[in-house]
């Protein structure tokens, strides 16, 4: 995973359980490992992308940027925040105590 | 320096295509070998549809997509078995009108209805195939009721399962049918091998180079030298190592899938999580199909996200949610293709604006048949997409459906190698026997002429079957 990605999983998962937020952040990093070369070439630029964006206007925080990204009329930058918070929701909850059955 | 293996055939994939023709080949007393790029995933290992099992036994953990406008997200099975492995089991044969339509508009030689029942029927003697022995669960009995209210036809489709004294399931997958019976006849099933190319020399097929994981994380590069090939990797891997090894004429270019749009509905009271419904709702078929998707509590949650609605109190409330779905056939299709330098092929697919119409009245006819099923609140993968509570608030889902904002998503993947006695149609004869390559066949999902409006798995099978014999009869 790249920094920023990283980064972006920390600011989404909600748990505060150290355990199931690296859990969560492994399931994330090898499902990105996993995905199709073309995929994951995307979602790598568009983190690079992004952070470069991120250090030319200085204010703006994962969460803000993630925030600014969901409300883009661009569906290509909705679907980066969308990526993300669909990977962690369903492993934080599948990978939590109440989806391991 | 690579291991050097010689067989008489060599199949590449052990899913429902690569089982069905290892074992009639084998069982004809030829020498097989099977490569499996998965692993070996042992009976009881992980929960079906829980994140174990996407890790383990999905390609990409369940996560690839067709690019397009919408992508359309997609799930392979990638595991001794394959999709039979991961997949519901849900049984259809193929529609006769289908199987009288594709063999006109494709000039296929012994295409019959009347020939491919005979051919069904046979898959069937070796793999159970039942309904339910009991009562169906809620998840399921609610689009019965659903329909039922509405006046349409609906009905359980029966499984590939069998089912003990006590009515607990085992899906009869192809590590627990016709894997064994290859194996008992000779054939070796190679897991963890990845086949990078196929040999070809003079216009003929003579084996393949791949790459073997051994289980201490190395690997090892394997020749396999045979008289004839068969590939069997479904719809997306198959034409991208055709295409690999030098093959483009008819490869890759019609790709079919099933669209599929959902719903997360909540219902005033509990819905089983533990399986995927086993009803089906008939009314609008093969055009529309509307079921029941795997529903535990992290498809749930994302079914319910999808629509990006606040679902706090849906989410505290989810043993009460269940997702259903309906899938359409698509009018145009998509392409695979193999780029250079990347282990993955591209995938894409194009959706018409009738394809999108079609979607649309598929989600509202699917969420009138939830409400008539007792649904208090129904969540669609859309965008913005209103929460919809009554049958009148549907009409707002109509304009909803736009290329920017709709979730798609598949699992059913077909037609990319199709089979043709016009060559000028297809990559293959009637028989799957790959044009102007001596010694080279696909038997697997990329040979339907479409995307069948099923689930397809009793079609590849049926298929192949004729195959791998029409195989053994020309030798």
């Amino acid at each position: 995973m790249l920094k920023l990605e990283r980064r972006v999983v920390a600011d989404l998962t909600e748990s505060g359980d150290p355990e199931l937020r690296r859990a969560v952040e492994q399931w994330v990093d090898g499902t990105l490992r996993a995905m199709s070369d073309v995929l994951r070439l995307g979602v790598a630029a568009e983190s690079v992308l992004f952070s470069a964006w991120m250090l030319v206007a200085r204010p703006q925080d994962v969460h803000g940027l993630l925030a600014w990204l969901e409300r883009s009329p661009v569906s290509l930058l909705r679907s980066y925040p969308r990526l993300f918070r669909s990977l962690v929701l369903f492993g934080e909850l599948e990978l939590g105590p109440q989806g391991a059955r | 320096m690579s291991t050097v293996m010689r067989t008489e055939v060599l199949v590449v994939g052990s899913g429902a295509g690569g089982a069905t023709t290892a074992m009639v080949l084998a069982e004809a007393g030829m020498d097989v070998l099977v490569l499996e790029e998965g692993p070996w995933v042992e009976p009881g290992e992980v929960t079906p549809f829980s994140i174990g099992e996407m890790e383990r036994a999905y390609r990409h953990h369940g996560s690839s997509a067709a690019l397009g406008s919408p992508p359309i997200a997609y799930a392979e099975g990638r595991c001794v078995g394959g999709s039979t492995e991961v997949n519901s089991g849900l049984w259809a044969r193929l529609p006769d009108a289908l199987a009288t339509e594709w063999s006109n508009t494709y000039d296929l030689d012994e295409f019959t209805p009347e020939a491919l029942a005979r051919y069904a029927d046979r898959i069937e003697a070796l793999v159970p195939v039942t309904t339910l022995p009991g009562a169906p669960p809620a998840s399921s009995s609610l689009l019965e009721q659903g329909a039922s209210k509405l006046g349409w036809r609906s009905m359980e489709f029966p499984r590939a399962f069998s089912y003990d004294d006590r009515g607990r399931g085992t899906k009869q997958s192809m590590t627990r049918t016709l894997l064994p019976r290859a194996t008992a006849a000779g054939a070796t099933v190679l897991p963890e091998v990845t086949v990078r190319r196929l040999r070809l020399a003079g216009g003929r097929a003579t084996g393949a180079l791949a790459r073997r994981r051994r289980p201490d994380g190395t690997s090892e590069e394997i020749e396999v030298q045979a008289d004839a090939v068969f590939v069997c990797g479904g719809a997306i891997q198959s034409p991208a190592l055709l295409q690999r090894s030098g093959l483009r004429k008819g490869i890759g270019g019609g790709l079919r899938m099933h669209p599929t749009i959902k719903i997360a509905a909540r219902f005033g009271s509990p819905v089983d999580h533990d399986d995927v419904p086993m009803h089906r709702i008939t009314e609008f078929s093969p055009h529309l199909a509307i079921g029941g998707s795997a529903s535990r509590l992290g498809h749930v949650a994302l079914a319910l996200s999808d629509s990006g609605a606040d679902t706090s109190a849906a989410l505290a409330d989810w043993q009460n949610v269940f997702v259903y779905y309906a899938a359409i056939r698509s009018d145009v299709g998509g392409r695979v293709i193999a780029l250079p330098g990347l282990r993955t092929p591209l995938v894409t697919y194009r959706l018409t604006d009738s394809d999108l119409s079609r979607l649309a009245r598929g989600l509202v006819l699917l969420g009138e048949a939830l409400l008539a099923a007792g649904a208090v609140e129904l969540y669609p993968s859309i965008e913005g997409g209103a929460v919809v509570r009554r049958p009148e608030d549907l009409v707002q889902w109509w304009d909803a459906v736009d290329r920017a904002h709709t979730s798609l998503m598949t699992v059913h993947l077909t037609s990319s190698i199709r089979m043709s006695q016009d060559r000028a149609k297809a990559g293959a004869d009637s028989f799957g026997a790959v044009w102007d390559t001596q010694a080279l066949r696909v038997n697997d999902a990329s040979l339907l002429a479409d995307a069948p409006g099923v689930n397809p798995q009793a079609a590849i099978m049926t298929i192949a079957l004729r195959n791998a014999e029409h195989f053994l009869s020309t030798r």
